[in-house]
């Protein structure tokens, strides 16, 4: 009887965190295609204009390209900088995986706007543009999902051998990695290049404090449009929020993916 | 007889600041099998990994049919290797993965497709070409490991520990399967491994090592019959080690002075004397534990004057028990001396 009375209280809970969460979200989905939404229960009626505008407004499309080139180049300069790095430390030197393990872990004990005091505070007097700055610190805070990513990527295989007998084989170090390293580590960089992406794409305070105004990005253009038009910036969140939403779900479903194969993978072994 | 193929000479390396191979020397003879041997962190993987080319620093010779490769890269060596991983590329068909070297050589498409065809027929898995590494039994993996490394024609294979990962029987058969394909290519091959077994069952020559030195080089017989210091002997075969003074308590005649060790093999035990009563000590005890090893029986035994022996007999000679008193016999002429 008591184990039932504890059932129903879990669901009970189960259900009020989830209207928590999931009732703003539909909220705000509705309102972007509420005609209009003043003291009634439900709203006066439904309509695309709210959406029309936003995709037809400069300032919207301006803020879009330089979110997706933000987070284009970031995305490179990341997989430049931390690729062969955690290629190193997983089939040279083991021994570096824990300091590298240290660093990743350094974007989420410093604020952001600690490390953004320390960059304008070093960068100010150098003759570095801010864009710059700009792009290798979002980089760095990208790190700790990152480097995950692409450490699981190492995982799976035998790399080190892979890439030895590759040199054996007769090829150079370079055409090794690219032949060998990088077609056996596709999904956990592609998994790591949308992390680094949607990081990088939704990015705010870094962009805000270091280049301020002179480079509105899609989430300042969101925080501007929210204190103007509630509509349109409830578009723009449902937009924001679905963009997300199908890049979680390519992920999720390529990890799945890779999961069932290892498990198949097992059974095979085991059948052997 | 076979020429010298392979030479390393003064072969020194320095690992993270230890140096793991010391002043090294052996020479491997042309289409023979030769086994490095020895235990975990003698540096077997070491020297195989320099004569790949894989360990840069290194200081001394290494000379493949009569040429100075130490300063090749690994690329440039013509020298086969099978990893013990195998080391397949999972992204790669059987066929492309045989294929591989050929494609980095440049091979036309006609080349490759009669090369690999053929070398795949030799390892028996032409109807495998299409199939991905990951649908492979470790047989399989084993196979076109070999092919893929014999396709290029090199001058040396080199195996990096290939059975450690497989359970004892598959073991046995893929052993017998390479010593079957390096006798048919006439191939020179280096085996690497820490098992004793498969050393004396597949190698024309054994290297056994430790501690970064070569203790002792010879067909498996020799290293069996006559270990050349006790390291040799106790890491090869079970043998009963003896002091000087133990050995003169079982009434043999030793100088004084001699402070050798010596061995007894276990399988030299004999239950009655065959020939002069004069050539054989005789060792009373009791027994004092039994081991049954397939088809041999080894039987522990505390002797009359307190030293503990092993002696070994074909499973169905077995006729004592356990605190049974027994009297073993060995010629005194199979007692073998070894140094330090």
């Amino acid at each position: 009887m008591e184990k039932h009375a504890d059932k129903v209280i879990a669901k009970i809970v189960i259900a009020l965190i989830s209207v928590y969460l999931v009732a703003p979200i539909i909220a705000t989905i509705m309102y972007s295609f509420a005609k209009s939404w003043v003291n009634t229960i439900l709203p006066d009626g439904w309509t695309l204009e709210w959406y029309l505008q936003l995709v037809t407004n400069s300032d919207f499309l301006s803020a879009l390209i330089r979110s997706i080139i933000l987070g284009i180049v970031t995305t490179i300069i990341a997989m430049c900088c931390f690729l062969p790095v955690v290629f190193y430390a997983n089939v040279y030197d083991e021994s570096i995986k824990a300091r590298l393990r240290f660093i990743t872990v350094l974007p989420f004990t410093i604020p952001g706007i600690v490390l953004v005091t320390g960059l304008v505070r070093v960068y100010a007097n150098l003759p570095i543009p801010q864009m710059l700055v700009l792009l290798l610190a979002i980089s760095l805070l990208s790190l700790p999902v990152t480097y995950q990513a692409l450490d699981n990527a190492f995982i799976a295989h035998d790399f080190r051998a892979m890439f030895e007998q590759a040199l054996i084989l007769g090829d150079s170090p370079l055409k090794a990695f690219v032949k060998v390293v990088i077609p056996n580590i596709r999904v956990g960089m592609f998994i790591a290049m949308l992390l680094t992406f949607t990081s990088a794409f939704g990015e705010y305070v870094l962009t805000n404090i270091i280049l301020g105004g002179n480079y509105e990005t899609l989430k300042i253009y969101m925080y501007r449009l929210m204190q103007s038009n509630g509509q349109a910036s409830s578009v723009l969140t449902t937009v924001y929020f679905f963009f997300l939403a199908v890049i979680s779900i390519i992920m999720i479903a390529i990890m799945k993916r890779q999961g069932n194969k290892k498990v198949e993978e097992v059974g095979d072994t085991k059948k052997l | 007889m076979s020429s010298i193929f392979l030479e390393v000479k003064d072969l020194s390396i320095n690992l993270s600041g230890n140096q793991v191979i010391k002043d090294m020397n052996f020479k491997i003879q042309k289409n023979t099998l030769t086994t490095f041997l020895g235990p975990s962190g003698s540096g077997k993987t070491t020297v195989l990994r320099a004569i790949a080319g894989l360990n840069q620093k290194i200081a001394g010779k290494i000379l493949l049919d009569g040429k100075e490769i130490q300063n090749l890269a690994a690329n440039q060596r013509n020298i086969g290797m099978i990893f013990q991983s195998y080391a397949l590329f999972p992204n790669l068909s059987v066929f492309e993965n045989v294929a591989y070297g050929l494609r980095v050589r440049k091979e036309s498409n006609a080349v490759i497709k009669e090369k690999v065809g053929a070398i795949l027929k030799t390892v028996n898995l032409q109807d495998k070409k299409q199939s991905y590494p990951e649908n492979l039994s470790g047989g399989q993996k084993q196979r076109v490991a070999i092919a893929r490394a014999m396709v290029l024609e090199p001058k040396i294979l080199l195996l990096d520990e290939p059975l450690s990962a497989l359970d004892a029987k598959i073991r046995i058969e893929l052993r017998n399967q390479i010593r079957e394909y390096q006798q048919r290519l006439g191939i020179t091959m280096l085996f690497v491994t820490h098992d004793q077994a498969e050393a004396m069952a597949i190698s024309d020559e054994i290297i056994v090592m430790d501690n970064g030195k070569v203790q002792q080089q010879g067909s498996p017989l020799e290293i069996y019959k006559h270990p050349q210091n006790i390291f040799m002997a106790k890491f090869i075969g079970n043998h009963n080690i003896l002091e000087t003074g133990q050995l003169r308590s079982l009434g043999v005649e030793v100088a004084e002075n001699d402070k050798s060790s010596f061995i007894i093999r276990p399988e030299l035990f004999q239950t009655n004397m065959t020939g002069d009563s004069d050539d054989y000590i005789v060792v009373s005890g009791n027994i004092k534990n039994i081991s049954i090893l397939g088809d041999r029986i080894e039987y522990r035994l505390t002797s009359d004057n307190g030293l503990e022996l092993k002696a070994e007999f074909l499973n169905q000679q077995q006729t004592f028990t356990v605190g049974k008193a027994v009297k073993f016999y060995v010629r005194k002429g199979d007692i073998e001396k070894v140094g330090f």
